[in-house]
């Protein structure tokens, strides 16, 4: 029975740890590939005998935030959105529209910086639930399930995980407020498209609903252990 | 609420705790928690063994009181 349990939060926590890894996996990648383009554009000036800086590349990506948009009715309707993109494979230029993009706003610095202050408080609450999650996994394999600590730990998880899904929208509103007073683009609505993982919030009021099933299991062993 | 009134009969009939809980089977923790009143519930079988040692009814070691 316990050896279910295990392997079943094992699964939890490799998942959890493949979700992050994937987020960090992204995020490096670009940084990567900004700081690639800022170095090959740096040795192409300095051939030209212009002096540059290699960390462009890395100034400007932190300096972009993200934008996300619809194209607008009218546009979509006539293919006319104004933006193309070159098909290598047959060499021709078609159209494309755009849902997300990277843009310099005026404030990108300070923005990026709050975002990236969201985004620590996020993973500080990552952080809380996995050692919430792992104590709990402990103290079962200890035996000790209907105990108050096992309603603690799964009270911390839940609010945890819900704390994660409200930073997420956070984020996600703080992006999108200031986009809209900085930015009105030709072809395009602004918009919300990827929002904060629905799958979150039903994870944390999960957690917190089993936590009042666990208190109530707790009371039937204590009701149980005062029968004589 | 039902009030255990284990005492009273105990000493009717001279009879230590430990000697008690022996005779009808259960630790001298458990009962311990029927005198003070802490139990929640009790097995007609353990009442059963309390009547028959203490010789007694269950009316006799069980009352109810009002709650003020």
């Amino acid at each position: 029975m316990k050896k279910k349990f295990n392997i079943y939060c094992g699964l939890l926590i490799a998942a959890i740890v493949f979700g992050i890894g994937i987020n960090m996996f992204e995020t490096g990648y670009w940084m990567y590939q900004g700081g690639k383009a800022g170095i090959e554009h740096a040795r192409t000036e300095r051939e030209m005998g212009h002096q540059h800086n290699p960390t462009l590349g890395f100034q400007i990506i932190s300096r972009m935030t993200p934008v996300e948009m619809m194209p607008k009715g009218e546009y979509l309707m006539t293919l006319n959105v104004g933006d193309s993109i070159v098909n290598l494979k047959t060499g021709e230029k078609m159209p494309i529209t755009t849902m997300m993009g990277m843009v310099m706003p005026e404030n990108g610095s300070n923005r990026m910086k709050v975002l990236q202050s969201v985004s620590y408080l996020g993973f500080a609450f990552i952080i809380l639930f996995l050692v919430a999650f792992i104590k709990l996994v402990i103290s079962v394999n200890k035996g000790r399930i209907f105990e108050k600590s096992t309603e603690t730990q799964l009270a911390w998880g839940g609010w945890s995980v819900f704390a994660m899904y409200v930073l997420g929208w956070v984020s996600t509103l703080y992006n999108y407020i200031l986009n809209v007073q900085e930015f009105e683009f030709e072809a395009y609505n602004l918009s919300i498209i990827q929002k904060p993982d629905i799958a979150l919030l039903y994870s944390a009021f999960g957690m917190l609903l089993f936590g009042q099933i666990f208190k109530i299991g707790r009371k039937m062993k204590e009701e149980q252990e005062l029968t004589i | 609420m039902i009030v255990v009134n284990l005492d009273v009969m105990m000493a009717r009939r001279k009879i230590s705790s430990g000697e008690l809980a022996e005779r009808i089977g259960i630790t001298q923790a458990n009962l311990s928690v029927l005198k003070t009143g802490k139990a929640k519930a009790v097995r007609f079988s353990t009442l059963e063994a309390i009547c028959k040692v203490l010789d007694c009814q269950p009316g006799d070691i069980l009352e109810y009181q009002e709650e003020s």
